[in-house]
């Protein structure tokens, strides 16, 4: 049985205001955000004016979704343990906790991270053995605009209790929805009719979400991420926004590549009145900050000459030993 | 009146670092735009008028708050501690409005287009200041330096009569005046 259209706007609808809601958390990013990054990434950044961003589900830690998916899978069974609930909605909460899986969505989320915080220690020993980091300060307000791919800026949840409110927001929605549906047409056409879809907009609305939730301990990051959504499965799309692929430890990562060159061209001409996009770049603790810093500042003069280049060293008294 | 004129700030305007400058940037004797300090939350402020080139006006901006007078061609973006006016068919930039509480460096950085009442452009780009020309692919005529002079002086650091003046990455601080342009109506060239 197919959707009807009727019910395709419902789901619609269900599925805008909850994403809507969603958005008001990630509202007003921070004036700069900054990409942890080494030598050679600062250079094939700045050199092809672009950020790879990841598919998620191939990120290097892959214990973030199992995270959320607890979390999703816990606020299920917490649901169904509260009283009121109708059969039909006992039976979606059942369908729905027996199928979601975020590692087997049709759709992707492409994502590269960034800290609101310039200077981490702990993102600075992630670059031991590297000859040092550095950390890229992006100014989004306007470059998020003139990116090549539509991309939003998503902000990291680490609280659980607000982790908490959103999974039982939206499971909350859906389930309202669905039991008002069933007073309107009844459990059995409703089971056979929409509840499959719902199932299905229910995993993508909530795979959209879990990608912002991480494990409290990692709250020092504050970390915000640049994200792309993509359909990744030539099969059910003929979609041109296919992910391009580079490897890693022996794994092949799908990645898609935003430029922003616009930026730079636009930072670069008066008459558009965007500043250079590129608001800082930190040299974290490295034995040859001096060189590296008239290196970065050259690289930043080759991409536009009108403006003064803020390098600034991390202050961090680390030393590779 | 908790708004009372400024005189001890930093603020960086178009890409210039003006510290204590009362009057930072005056074409014919008159202020293109002014600021202004909260005496109850210390937030510094600032003023001015956006007109287009034709003089038809865009916004006033009045202690940071912005009122669009053209909202048919104009949209007023918001961020954290930041506005911007932005013409719509264009996507170019009228002006960029950023605060930065507790920033060391500065308090406020303001980045617009403006047009003296003689037509004379003044480009206050975010990174780099042109004063009677745009989009001139030359290098600075003035560049990393600072300029200063003993606190409340009412000297003018950098005078200019019908002439174009490109600054980048310079510092004025303790000055009346920061830039002091005379402008001809009948000098069509800049």
């Amino acid at each position: 049985m197919s959707l009807t259209e009727q019910d395709h706007d419902r789901l619609n609808r269900l599925v805008q205001t909850v994403l809507e809601t969603w958005s008001q958390r990630h509202r007003e990013p921070p004036d700069v955000l900054y990409h942890y990054t080494s030598a050679d990434g600062l250079i094939g950044i700045l050199s092809s004016k672009s950020i790879w961003l990841t598919d998620l589900r191939h990120m290097n830690d892959l214990s973030e979704l199992q995270y959320s998916r607890e979390l999703v899978q816990k606020r299920f069974a917490a649901r169904l343990e509260l009283p009121g609930l109708s059969d039909i909605q006992k039976k979606f909460i059942g369908r729905i906790s027996s199928s979601f899986d975020p590692f087997r969505s049709r759709h992707a989320v492409f994502s590269a991270s960034f800290c609101e915080e310039g200077n981490l220690l702990s993102q600075w020993r992630a670059y031991r053995g590297r000859g040092g980091g550095y950390a890229l300060g992006f100014d989004f307000f306007h470059l998020l605009r003139l990116l090549s791919r539509p991309c939003v800026l998503r902000r990291v949840l680490y609280h659980e209790n607000e982790q908490i409110s959103v999974v039982d927001y939206v499971i909350g929605e859906f389930l309202d929805v669905l039991e008002s549906e069933a007073k309107l047409r009844g459990a059995e056409e409703v089971t056979e009719s929409f509840l499959p879809y719902l199932c299905q907009a229910f995993s993508d609305t909530i795979g959209e979400l879990m990608f912002c939730f991480k494990h409290p301990d990692f709250r020092e990051e504050r970390e915000w991420r640049l994200v792309h959504f993509a359909s990744v499965s030539p099969t059910s799309s003929r979609s041109k926004d296919l992910p391009r692929f580079r490897s890693y430890d022996g794994n092949i990562i799908p990645y898609v590549s935003v430029e922003f060159e616009k930026a730079i061209t636009l930072s670069v001409d008066d008459t558009y009145g965007y500043g250079f996009p590129l608001a800082e770049v930190m040299i974290g603790p490295t034995i040859n900050a001096d060189l590296n810093q008239e290196s970065v500042k050259l690289l930043l003069l080759s991409l536009n000459p009108d403006i003064i280049p803020n390098i600034n060293r991390s202050g961090i008294p680390l030393r590779w030993l | 009146m908790p708004w009372v004129a400024a005189e001890q700030y930093k603020a960086l305007i178009g890409g210039i670092l003006y510290r204590n400058v009362p009057q930072p940037i005056v074409c014919n004797g008159k202020s293109l735009l002014s600021l202004t300090r909260n005496t109850e939350t210390g937030q510094l402020g600032v003023s001015m008028d956006l007109f287009q080139q034709d003089r038809a006006p865009i916004a006033s901006i009045t202690n940071n708050l912005i009122i669009l007078e053209n909202t048919a061609d104009y949209i007023a973006l918001e961020g954290r501690n930041r506005t911007a006016v932005v013409h719509k068919q264009s996507g170019r930039i009228w002006c960029d409005l950023r605060l930065t509480p507790g920033g060391k460096q500065y308090e406020l950085s303001v980045a617009c287009l403006l047009f003296a009442e003689s037509g004379y452009p003044v480009l206050l780009h975010p990174d780099r200041s042109k004063f009677g020309t745009a989009n001139d692919d030359k290098p600075p005529n003035i560049s990393l330096l600072t300029l200063t002079t003993a606190a409340s002086s009412r000297a003018g650091a950098i005078g200019l009569q019908d002439d174009a003046l490109y600054l980048l990455g310079i510092a004025i601080e303790n000055f009346h005046i920061g830039v002091d342009i005379t402008h001809s109506k009948n000098n069509e060239s800049n």
